[in-house]
C-alpha cells in the first residue's frame, strides 16, 4: 500500500509538471512518424532501370575517356518489359523484357566514319554477350535466359530477358523498398536499400542514439526534483513521523522515478515496435528489450542524481551531476573503444603495458558501462536484424527445390556468421554480462551512499 | 503511566548545544505547552520526540516507548512550523496520500477526508490544488494531516501561525475536543496567549535547558501579592498595615498588599474585619503568560536569538565615532 502510495505521489509529482506533456508529445510525435512510414517493394522494372541507369553511365564514361569514340551517343533502354503471371510479390514473379543497346554518331559533317562507328559497335556487343549479361543477372533472378533478339533498326543490338522461379531474394526484408513519410505521402527517394537497411537504420539512429538519449535527457530533468522535493525542509519531516523506514521511504521514492523512464520508454519503443511491425511486417523483439535496458542506463544516473540529492537538496545540482556523470562515461566508452578496445589485439606491447593503457582499463572496468550497454544494445538490434529468415515452405518431394533451399540457406548462414563476426570486430569486446555487473554494482553503491546518509542524517 | 517522557535530554550539533538535559513529562489527555525563544531548542525536542532527530544522550520514550520507532510513529500526529506541502496535490489527495503511508485502509480513508477537513474548515476546497491555498488554509490543512489518522499524541508546532483570529479560536475549539476524547497535545507556539487559554502546563525552555515548568495557574499566580478594595466610602488603615510589616501601595481605588515571606493575608483580613470594615475584593494577584514568560527569560541566561531590547543611548563621544 505505502509502495503503491508513494508511486501514486510520484505520478501526481510528474503529471504536474508541464515538460511531461511536452515531452509525451515528442514521444507520440516520434511514435507517429514512426508509424506513419510505409515501405513500398520497390517494382522490378524501376530496380532493373535504376541498376541500367549506373550501367549507362559507366559505359558512357569509358567511351567519352577515348578521344575517337567521344562523340558516340551509347544508351542502353529497357523495352516491352513485362511481369509474366500476376504475383504480387515482385521478388517471387517472373519477367521478359529487352535491353535495347544504341551506339550512333550524330549526323554532321566531319565527324567518324561508318568504320569506327562499326567497330565501336561491335565492341560494345562483343562486351554485353548474352551470355555475360546472363551471369550477371543471375545476382537478382534465380534462373535467367538472354538471347539475341532481332532488330529492325541496324544500328541497335536487342537482348530478350526471361526469368524463372523469381529472385534471389526470397524474403521480403532482403528486397529493396522504397520508404514514405506520412503514409506515403512524401516518398524518401532511396530505392537502393532494403528493407533491412532501413530498419537497421531506424533501429540503430532513431531508436537506439536520437531516442533513447532524448528519453533519458528528459528524464533525468523531470525525475530530478522528485527526491530534493521530498528532502525539502518542512516537507521531509512530514514524511519521517510517518510509520515507514527512511531506507524504505528512499528506496521507493527511487523506484518511483525509475517507474517513470520505464513507463515513458515503454511508450515510445512499443509505438514504434508496433508501427514498423505494422508497417514493415518485421517485428523486431530487440526494440523491446530496449525497453530495460534504457531504463537501466536511466538508474544509473538516477542513482548519481539521487545521492547528489540527499547531500545538496538541490534540483539543478543533481542535473548537472547526472549530465556530467553522463558525458563522463560516455567519453570513457568512446576512450576506451579507441584507445584501448581498438588496440587490445594488434599494439605492440610496449602500449598494451604502459601504465596508461592499463590504468584505463581498469578504469573502464570499475566502472559503469553506458557506452558498451548502448552499443551492445544497438548490437543486438542488428543481431536480430541479419538473422536469415525462415524460408517459404518448399515441396518435399521437388529434389532440386530442397536442394536448391539448402543451399540458399547454407549460404545465407555463411552471410550471417560472417556479419557477426563483422558486428563482434565492429563493437569491439564488450558483453552483457560483465556491463550489467559492474553497472549493477555502481547504482548498489550510490544507492547505498545515498540511504546510509538519509538515514542517518537529522532533519 | 506518562505519554512523552524525557529524562537528561541532550543533543549536540557538533559543537552546539541544543539541548542541555532536558526532563519532561506529559500525561494522557494533557494540552502542554512549550515556550522558549527563537533557537531555544524546542523543535529541536518535538524532532527528537518524533524520531526526525537522533538524541546525543539522555532518554526519550514516545508512548511507552522509544522514540522513533515505527510502531510509535504509527500513533502520533505532527505538523511542523515550516511545513511545506507538495502542491501538486489537492487537500483531499494530500490525505490520501499521508493516509495510506500511514496505513489507514482505503475505505476509511474515503470516509475520513470529508469528515476531518470539514473539522477544520477546508471540505469545500478540498478538491483545490494546494497551491491555491492561503497560509490560513494550509495550517488548517497541515491539522488536519495531523489528526487524520486518530492519532494519540499530536504535536503542533505553531498551529496558528498566519491564521486570522477566526481560524484560531476554531483551531482551539478542534485542540479542546482533541482533548475531550483524552488526545495528548504538545503545543509549541510564540502566541503565548493561545498557549495560556488552551494548555493546562507549560514549560519553558531556554538556551536548551527547561528553565520553568508547570500548570498555567500556579505559574502565573504572583505569590504574596494581594489586591484589596473596601466598601464605597470607607478608608484603608493603610499605616496600621504597614506597621505590621507588610508593604502596602495604593492602586486606583484600591490598594495591593504585599507580602514577606512567611507571612498571611489573613491577619490583614482579621484587621479590616476588626475595624468594621467592609471587604468588597481580595484576589491574590496574577500575571499573564506573557509576563511570566518575558519576566523568565530575562532573568535566565539571554538566548541564542533574544527578543530585541532597547538600545542603550550613544554617548556623545560615541555618536561622534
Amino acid at each position: 500500500m505505502k509502495f503503491l502510495a508513494i508511486l501514486r505521489d510520484s505520478l501526481r509529482e510528474t503529471l504536474d509538471v508541464k515538460l511531461f506533456y511536452v515531452m509525451v508529445g515528442l514521444s507520440l510525435l516520434v511514435v507517429l512518424l514512426a508509424a506513419s512510414v510505409t515501405y513500398k517493394p520497390v517494382p522490378m522494372k524501376q530496380r532493373i532501370e535504376f541498376e541500367n541507369k549506373m550501367v549507362n553511365m559507366m559505359i558512357r564514361g569509358q567511351l567519352q575517356s577515348r578521344p575517337e569514340t567521344a562523340p558516340f551517343d551509347f544508351h542502353i533502354d529497357i523495352e516491352d518489359f513485362e511481369q509474366l503471371g500476376d504475383h504480387p510479390e515482385p521478388w517471387l514473379a517472373d519477367y521478359r523484357f529487352f535491353y535495347v543497346i544504341t551506339v550512333s554518331a550524330p549526323a554532321q559533317d566531319g565527324l567518324p566514319n561508318d568504320q569506327l562507328l562499326q567497330s565501336v559497335r561491335d565492341e560494345v556487343k562483343n562486351a554485353i554477350k548474352p551470355e555475360k549479361l546472363e551471369q550477371d543477372l543471375h545476382r537478382i533472378f534465380t534462373e535467367v535466359k538472354v538471347r539475341e533478339a532481332p532488330s529492325k533498326d541496324p544500328g541497335q543490338i536487342r537482348l530478350e530477358v526471361t526469368t524463372s522461379n523469381g529472385t534471389t531474394v526470397k524474403t521480403r526484408q532482403e528486397w529493396t523498398h522504397e520508404p514514405r513519410l506520412f503514409f506515403g505521402l512524401v516518398p524518401i527517394p532511396v530505392p537502393v536499400f532494403t528493407l533491412n537497411n532501413i530498419i537497421v537504420f531506424i533501429g540503430d539512429w532513431i531508436v537506439g542514439a536520437g531516442g533513447a538519449a532524448f528519453t533519458l535527457l528528459i528524464s533525468i530533468i523531470m525525475t530530478a526534483s522528485f527526491l530534493p522535493n521530498m528532502l525539502a525542509k518542512g516537507s521531509v519531516d512530514l514524511l519521517l513521523v510517518k510509520p515507514i523506514h527512511r531506507t524504505t521511504l528512499f528506496i521507493y521514492k527511487f523506484l518511483g522515478g525509475l517507474l517513470f523512464m520505464f513507463l515513458n520508454t515503454v511508450i515510445i519503443m512499443v509505438g514504434i515496435w508496433l508501427g514498423l511491425g505494422i508497417q514493415s511486417g518485421m517485428w523486431i523483439n530487440a526494440f523491446l528489450v530496449c525497453i530495460f535496458v534504457f531504463t537501466f542506463e536511466f538508474a544509473m544516473f538516477y542513482a548519481v542524481s539521487a545521492l547528489v540529492a540527499v547531500f545538496t537538496r538541490s534540483a539543478i545540482v543533481s542535473i548537472m551531476a547526472a549530465m556530467m556523470t553522463w558525458g563522463a562515461l560516455i567519453l570513457l566508452g568512446w576512450t576506451h573503444w579507441a584507445f584501448i578496445e581498438q588496440q587490445r589485439k594488434t599494439a605492440p606491447a610496449d602500449y598494451t603495458n604502459h601504465w596508461a593503457y592499463v590504468g584505463y582499463d581498469v578504469l573502464h572496468t570499475v566502472l559503469p558501462r553506458y557506452k558498451d550497454l548502448d552499443w551492445l544494445t544497438s548490437k543486438m538490434i542488428k543481431e536480430e536484424l541479419i538473422k536469415p529468415s525462415s524460408q517459404q515452405s518448399i515441396d518435399p518431394n521437388d529434389r532440386a527445390a530442397v536442394e536448391a533451399a539448402r543451399q540458399r540457406q547454407k549460404r545465407l548462414d555463411e552471410v550471417y556468421e560472417n556479419q557477426l563476426k563483422k558486428l563482434d570486430k565492429e563493437y569491439g569486446g564488450y558483453d552483457w554480462k560483465s556491463s550489467l555487473t559492474v553497472s549493477s554494482f555502481f547504482i548498489v553503491l550510490m544507492l547505498g551512499l545515498a540511504c546510509w546518509r538519509f538515514a542517518t542524517r537529522d532533519y | 503511566m506518562p505519554v512523552i517522557e524525557t529524562k537528561n535530554l541532550i543533543k549536540h550539533y557538533g559543537r552546539i548545544e541544543a539541548l542541555k538535559g532536558v526532563s519532561v513529562t506529559v500525561e494522557r489527555g494533557e494540552i502542554f505547552g512549550l515556550l522558549g525563544q527563537n533557537g531555544a531548542g524546542k523543535t529541536t525536542l518535538i524532532k527528537i520526540l518524533l524520531g526526525i532527530t537522533k538524541l546525543t544522550a539522555g532518554a526519550a520514550n514516545l508512548l511507552d516507548e522509544s522514540v522513533g520507532t515505527v510502531p510509535v510513529r504509527r500513533r502520533v500526529g505532527y505538523l511542523p512550523e515550516d511545513h511545506r506541502f507538495p502542491d501538486y496535490h489537492t487537500g483531499a489527495s494530500l490525505l490520501d496520500f499521508y493516509g495510506a503511508l500511514l496505513e489507514v485502509p482505503r475505505a476509511e480513508r474515503r470516509k475520513r477526508i470529508p469528515q476531518v477537513l470539514e473539522l477544520v474548515g477546508i471540505k469545500g476546497r478540498m478538491d483545490y490544488k494546494i497551491r491555491t491555498y492561503s497560509k490560513g488554509m494550509k495550517q488548517r490543512l497541515g491539522i488536519a494531516q495531523a489528526i487524520f489518522h486518530n492519532p494519540d499524541v499530536i504535536f503542533l508546532d505553531e498551529p496558528t501561525d498566519g491564521v486570522d483570529p477566526v481560524g484560531r479560536r476554531h483551531i482551539r475549539d478542534v485542540m479542546q475536543s482533541l482533548k475531550d476524547e483524552n488526545k495528548t497535545i504538545f503545543l509549541n507556539s510564540h502566541l503565548l496567549g493561545e498557549v495560556e487559554l488552551i494548555c493546562d502546563r507549560v514549560a519553558i525552555l531556554q538556551q536548551g535547558e527547561m528553565i520553568r515548568e508547570g500548570d498555567i495557574a500556579t505559574l502565573t499566580r504572583q505569590r504574596g501579592l494581594f489586591t484589596i478594595g473596601l466598601a464605597d466610602g470607607q478608608t484603608f488603615p493603610r499605616e496600621e498595615i504597614i506597621r505590621q510589616g507588610y508593604t502596602v501601595t495604593p492602586n486606583g481605588t484600591m490598594w495591593e498588599v504585599a507580602l514577606s515571606d512567611g507571612q498571611s493575608i489573613d491577619p490583614v483580613v482579621d484587621l479590616l474585619r476588626a475595624r468594621g470594615l467592609n471587604l468588597r475584593h481580595l484576589v491574590e494577584k496574577r500575571q499573564s503568560l506573557e509576563d511570566l514568560f518575558v519576566e523568565t527569560v530575562e532573568a535566565a541566561e539571554p538566548g541564542v536569538d533574544r527578543i530585541n531590547r532597547p538600545r542603550r543611548p550613544q554617548s556623545p563621544r560615541e555618536h561622534r565615532a
